[in-house]
This record gives structure tokens, sequence and C-alpha cells, in this order.
């Protein structure tokens, strides 16, 4: 039972960060040279990319316990890509836009790298349960 | 030589250099404009 609450938490934590990243940092972006339309921009599909994986396939191997081992592998290769990506992208929005130093650690992805580990931490005790019972 | 590669099984080789020509890959194409 406790292993149902925990994918729940896995697969909400997935699915929201996959609405926030398409809503934020949607993949068709307006084109500022022809007003009016829109551009694809890869890296930001890869940040609707990542969370998609992480919602249906993550989800689907932690389901059962002979494939939960490669859902931790890949839970934590998605959330290590995300740490880094979301630090790089925090780090160029501070040199373009040269924010204030007292800005820029709430104005940094600091927070939603930290989501992105609870989501980690979820998948390893989810991932613990499965490997060594309820404890 | 061959021992240390036979520590581990293929499929951990396998899959560990696609992870990093992956990585590799995304570091490539990653560009961040504002």
């Amino acid at each position: 039972m406790k292993k149902n609450t925990l994918l729940t938490v896995l697969f909400l934590l997935a699915v929201s960060g996959l609405l926030l990243h398409y809503r934020i940092h949607n993949f068709m972006v307006a084109d500022k040279l022809h007003p009016g339309n829109s551009v694809f921009d890869g890296t930001k599909f890869f940040a609707t990319l990542f969370p998609l994986i992480d919602t249906i396939l993550v989800t689907a191997l932690f389901m059962s316990r002979k494939t939960a081992v490669y859902g931790y592998l890949l839970n934590g290769l998605i959330v290590i890509y995300g740490t880094v990506f979301m630090a790089h992208f925090s780090l160029a929005e501070m040199a373009a836009k040269s924010i204030p130093l007292q800005a820029m650690f709430l104005k940094s992805t600091l927070p939603d790298i930290g989501i992105a580990w609870a989501d980690f931490l979820v998948g390893k005790t989810l991932y613990d349960q499965y490997m060594n019972g309820p404890s | 030589m061959l021992k240390y590669f036979m520590r581990y099984q293929p499929g951990w080789w396998v899959l560990h250099i696609i992870i990093i020509v992956l990585t590799f890959y995304l570091g490539h194409k990653m560009t961040f404009t504002f």
C-alpha cells in the first residue's frame, strides 16, 4: 500500500514538472524576425521531453519489482541532467540579465533543483522498498 | 587488459558509453538565449 503512495508521489512530481516546463519554457517560441509566427526551440524541447520520459517511462518501470532498478537508474539520470541544465540555464540568465547579487539566490533555479532531488529520493525510497520490503 | 573489461558485463559498457555520448550530445545541443 505504501508503494502505491510513493508511486503516486513520483508520478505527481513528474507530471507537475512536465506541465510547468511546458507552460514556462514551451518549445514553440515567438519568432522575433517574423512577428505572429513561432519557431521550434530544441533546447526547450528537451526541457519538455525529459519530464515526459520521467512521467511515462519511469512511472511504468517503477510499477514492477523486476524493472524498478531501471526506473531508479533512469530517474537518477534525468534528475542529474535536470540539475546540470537548470543550473546552466540559471547561470546563463544571470549573465545575460545582470541580476544583482542579492537576488541571485532566490531568482536562481535552486528551488527547482531541490524539487528534482525530492523526486529522486522518492524513487530511491520506492526502490529500497521493492528490494528490502517496508521498514 | 581484458580482465578489466570483463569485470563488468558488456551491457554495462554499452549503457555507459551511450549515456556518455548522450551527455556530450546534449551539452553540444543546449543553447540558452535570452
